[in-house]
């Protein structure tokens, strides 16, 4: 199977590395991420419950269409889509800023690297106590926001507050992970290109905008879109808040996205084949949104 | 060329041997775990069972201590293995997929609250055909495991939920005798929110406590057939009452996640609860003086629920019989008494409760109306739970406008059976 | 002047920074340090006490936590490692048939929630006799397409003339990547294996759903059953947390410096 484009003829020795350097990758796959998914978007396709696994029943596209009849998922959907919306830009250019400034070298950097990470090692549940103790009424941020106009409430007690709130818990929580990454990719760029900018005289400014930025477009390109992925996928931070009081989702469906009521009904109303089908749907949700994303900024890869 | 080769090489038999190394550790465990077992249809069994439960500290050791001895009075058992789950969620959660994977334990001990679906898909095993005597049981516990007419589980716990009241604040504030009636509450609850403390505490968070009130005021879900009725509807419209009036709090409101941490940090002076509080303030509040009393009564009625931990069999494990009288030794009097040492949880054999009263006098007082607690009576359908907490959730913290007689309408409209 | 204001800033911000993320840190190694009535108040030093530390390693299988965590994170990895770091370079650098439409399987494996494929996943390691095993933690996640993604992007970055000059050298394509470019992996590597390490130190809901015995728990498993059934144990949770999360840190400290170093002075001048 050779290709013969006008160009180049790629050697036999070259196609036979690349396919025996995905093998394992591909074996995996199939075994592991592709069988499971077969069967979750076939359940979707049924009335089924774990409980009684040898019962299916086949009702074809009712799930599908029941659910846009299904104000709680109507609510999850608006919820999921207004979060990934404000997160995904906030998150980017936060730790795109952290990278920036940990860049520079200093003493100490290393430590503050360290700091400026921690939030991502620490298990979900803490993180999730911590922030509640402080965005109770009366704790010390909430106070502190109260001054700043919002209103005075427990945060994840207010309906208006609730999804805000894991906002702010998500975004704490993952810039460090986000900014460890720009960092990586800062690495590969030769000193000797931010050596001959100075001695061109160029601004800070100009050399991050003609330099650094273009040439973390690989980097970008991955941080944007696994952004948008984890935005849409948020679940760990809704469960540690919500599930000890009020169940996921509190208060009153809040905090409720496609994915914990996905959730919900596959593992606390035994409606698993509801519950496949929102799933099905959330994914098709996220491609749409990758491809716009990709359609809107151009191929987004350089090579 | 060469070395290229035998760095392939190298790398392939390292993955390979790795894998079937990993594999072989998979196959031997296999052989001892006996879960395979309980995916056959009853044919054979290795004498090995696995108790399903969840809890932690003191459970393991209750549970342990229910099982032992159980190989001289039960043919055929060879080892009873533990599975214990973190929460009660994860028991739920988990479950249901263990079945169709056909690893779930073969007994379980579970609660009384969310029991129905697993009664009414077949899940947990008929207990009738053994004529297990169980005259000496609470005979309210008993019914609460029993469906159609027939037996499910076997009781080893029965108590009412209770009233608990912060009696160092109670007296602070001047009042006399404990209230009976929610409206002697509400006048007391006006007396005791002050300084940082609010009355009473309704956790809106579970459906639990509220249903505590629906009872109370002689109405109650009865397995989904009453949800909107009068008395359901006077008990919705007692709560929001209170917390308009800024007299209740919610666990969430006091940034704490459930009604025993808000009762143990002076957050409030009155809750429902139950026997787990003892331990709770054993440990988290030790200097805090409280006290007991029956659940108060609404309109004129009286009504709480009866919890109730029973020992159940799995239908689909390979040898139901052999379980099944596992189950009932498990429920035994000494093992009932052990429980309630080690954790506090009132039996649900009237020969064991002098040693439950022995430990906690203070309890005794729900001898005296455990005969009007009634079931949970949750309908079957689990959505209704996350529904019902939605229309409290609007109330309290969205300042919804909804009347109670319409928020249970709407809710009966779609959760209603027949 | 204006170099003193701008340091002044900068060092304001950093530090500001800093107390943001330190707080839960701060938090937790508090609590972890009070009787359970003292927690989450404010209390003087004497109250400070080792013994949710001491309560914790004694009543609990702490030690066989950590070694199961250990086990599990550190094969997870080297699998890991192996499948991300090969395809992730065939992606970028060889020219194979699909590869347009492997990178796109890619792509779009992530977006799959694993949520979703969690009950028949267990389903199927159940059928396997990998139910409440080791093995069962490990085998199903010798792939993470994230990190497949992330190597990709790496090896986009190295420059073609590398392996154009390995391969005049006389070796083959596999060749050219084990002699010269995995040695520049190095930062690649160091970045996979921090992110994983985490994921897999504080993974939840899979050992959770996969195993059942208390000595094959992981370490959030395990500090999750030191809730009493009816409640929480904050200071003991803490004092979980802590001892989880070091670790960790010691990892990171130990790698981020690979990430320092890079290629950037590893002489790759056209």
């Amino acid at each position: 199977m050779k290709k013969s484009k006008t160009k180049e003829v790629v050697s036999f020795s070259e196609k036979k590395a690349g396919l025996l350097f995905i093998l394992p990758a591909a074996i995996c796959w199939v075994l592991w991420f592709l069988t499971p998914f077969i069967q979750a978007v076939y359940l979707s396709f049924h009335e089924y419950s774990y409980l009684m696994p040898d019962q299916k029943k086949f009702i074809g596209l009712e799930n599908y269409v029941q659910m846009w009849q299904d104000p709680k998922f109507i609510l999850a959907l608006k919820n999921t889509l207004l979060f990934v919306a404000i997160t995904v830009p906030v998150m980017v250019v936060i730790s795109l800023g952290l990278a920036v400034i940990l860049q520079s070298k200093f003493r100490a950097r290393g430590a503050f690297r360290t700091i400026y990470f921690i939030p991502y090692t620490v298990a979900g549940v803490a993180v999730a106590t911590m922030f509640m103790y402080l965005f109770v009424k009366g704790g010390a941020v909430q106070v502190f926001m109260t001054n700043l106009g919002f209103k005075d409430v427990t945060w994840y007690a207010d309906v208006k507050l609730a999804m805000p709130f894991i906002g702010i818990m998500f975004i704490w929580q993952l810039v460090g992970f986000y900014m460890i990454y720009y960092l990586s990719g800062m690495q590969a760029i030769p000193e000797s290109l931010y050596e001959a900018a100075r001695i061109d005289g160029a601004s800070k400014l100009n050399i991050f905008r003609y330099i650094t930025l273009p040439l973390l477009k690989s980097t970008t390109y991955l941080v944007v879109i696994y952004s948008i992925i984890q935005a849409f996928q948020i679940f760990d931070q809704i469960a540690a808040v919500t599930s000890a009081s009020g169940g996921l989702g509190s208060p009153a469906g809040a905090t409720n996205t496609l994915l914990t009521y996905f959730y919900l009904n596959s593992f606390k109303y035994y409606k698993v084949g509801y519950g496949c089908a929102i799933a099905v749907v959330l994914f098709l949700i996220i491609l749409l949104v990758s491809l716009a994303q990709k359609k809107l900024s151009g191929s987004g890869d350089l090579d | 060329m060469r070395k290229k080769n035998k760095k392939i090489v190298a790398l392939g038999l390292v993955l390979v041997t790795s894998m079937a190394l990993l594999a072989s550790c998979g196959n031997s465990d296999k052989g001892s775990d006996g879960s395979d077992s309980s995916s056959d249809s009853g044919t054979e069994s290795n004498g090995i069972l696995t108790v399903g439960f969840w809890g932690s500290s003191g459970e393991d050791k209750a549970v342990e201590a229910a099982i032992e001895g159980v190989k001289d009075e039960v043919e055929g058992v060879k080892e009873i293995k533990l599975e214990q789950y973190a929460t009660v969620n994860d028991f739920y959660e988990k479950l249901p997929g263990q079945i169709a994977a056909g690893t779930a334990p073969d007994i379980v001990i579970a609660t009384n609250e969310q029991h129905l679906q697993l009664i009414a898909d077949g899940v947990l095993a008929e207990l009738d055909g053994y004529d297990f005597d169980l005259s000496g049981y609470t005979q309210n516990a008993v019914e609460a495991w029993q469906y159609e007419g027939k037996q499910y589980g076997i009781p080893i716990t029965a108590a009412p939920s209770t009233f608990v009241i912060n009696t160092d604040m109670w007296e602070a504030a001047g009042l006399g005798e404990y209230p009976k009636t929610w409206d002697e509450v509400y006048d007391a609850a006006k007396e005791l929110t002050k300084d940082g403390v609010t009355g009473l505490c309704i956790e809106a968070g579970t459906i639990f406590h509220p249903t505590q009130y629906m009872n109370s005021f002689g109405g109650g879900w009865k397995d989904g057939k009453e949800i909107s009725s009068d008395e359901n509807v006077a008990a919705l419209e007692y709560i929001f009452k209170m917390f308009d009036e800024g007299l209740a709090i919610s666990a969430k409101e006091a940034g704490l996640t459930w009604d025993g941490e808000v009762f143990a940090g002076d957050k409030c002076a009155m809750t429902t609860g139950g026997t787990w509080y003892v331990n709770l303030m054993r440990e988290a509040a030790p200097n805090t003086n409280y006290t007991f009393v029956p659940v108060p009564g609404g309109n004129g009625n009286q009504g709480c629920t009866l919890h109730s931990y029973g020992v159940a069999v799995v239908s689909n494990t390979a040898d139901v019989d052999m379980a099944a009288k596992v189950a009932y030794y498990m429920s035994r009097k000494e093992a009932q008494e052990t429980r309630a040492e080690l954790i506090g949880d009132r039996p649900a054999i009237e020969e064991a409760l002098p040693v439950f009263r022995e430990l906690n006098p203070q309890l005794v007082v729900m001898d005296d109306y455990i005969g009007q607690a009634t079931s949970f009576g949750y309908p079957a359908d689990q959505a209704f739970k996350t529904d019902f907490t939605a229309i409290l959730e609007n109330h309290i913290y969205n300042n919804d406008e909804t009347s109670a007689k319409d928020a249970l309408e709407t809710l009966a409209e779609t959760y209603v059976s027949n | 002047m204006k170099k003193i204001i701008s340091r002044v800033l900068f060092w304001v911000l950093v530090i500001v920074l800093a107390c943001m993320f330190l707080v839960p840190m701060i938090y937790a190694i508090y609590n972890s340090l009070l009787p359970l009535d003292k927690v989450n108040k404010i209390v003087s030093p004497t109250n400070f006490t080792l013994q949710n530390y001491k309560d914790l390693f004694t009543n609990y299988p702490v030690l066989t936590w950590l070694g199961n965590t250990v086990i599990v994170a550190g094969l997870t990895l080297i699998f890991e490692l192996t499948t991300a770091l090969l395809a992730g370079y065939a992606l970028a650098k060889l020219r194979f048939p699909g590869r347009n439409m492997a990178f796109m399987i890619v792509l779009i494996t992530m977006m799959v929630p694993f949520q979703v494929l969690l009950t028949p996943l267990y389903i199927m390691i159940s059928k396997l006799g990998w139910n409440d095993t080791l093995t069962g933690l490990i085998v199903p996640f010798m792939l993470q397409m994230l990190y497949v993604f992330m190597a990709r992007q790496y090896y986009l970055t190295i420059p073609d003339e590398l392996i154009e000059a390995a391969r005049i050298d006389g070796y083959g394509y596999i060749g050219s990547y084990f002699r010269i470019i995995l040695p520049l992996s190095k930062s690649i590597i160091a970045t996979i294996s921090i992110f994983n390490f985490v994921q897999s130190w504080n993974a939840y809901i899979v050992p959770s759903t996969f195993v059942s015995s208390k000595e094959k728990f992981t370490m959030v498993v395990g500090l999750n059953t030191l809730k009493d059934t009816y409640f929480n144990r904050i200071n003991l949770s803490m004092a979980g947390v802590v001892v989880t999360c070091v670790p960790i840190l010691i990892v990171f400290l130990l790698l981020q410096k690979q990430l320092i170093r890079g290629i950037a002075s590893d002489g790759i001048k056209g």
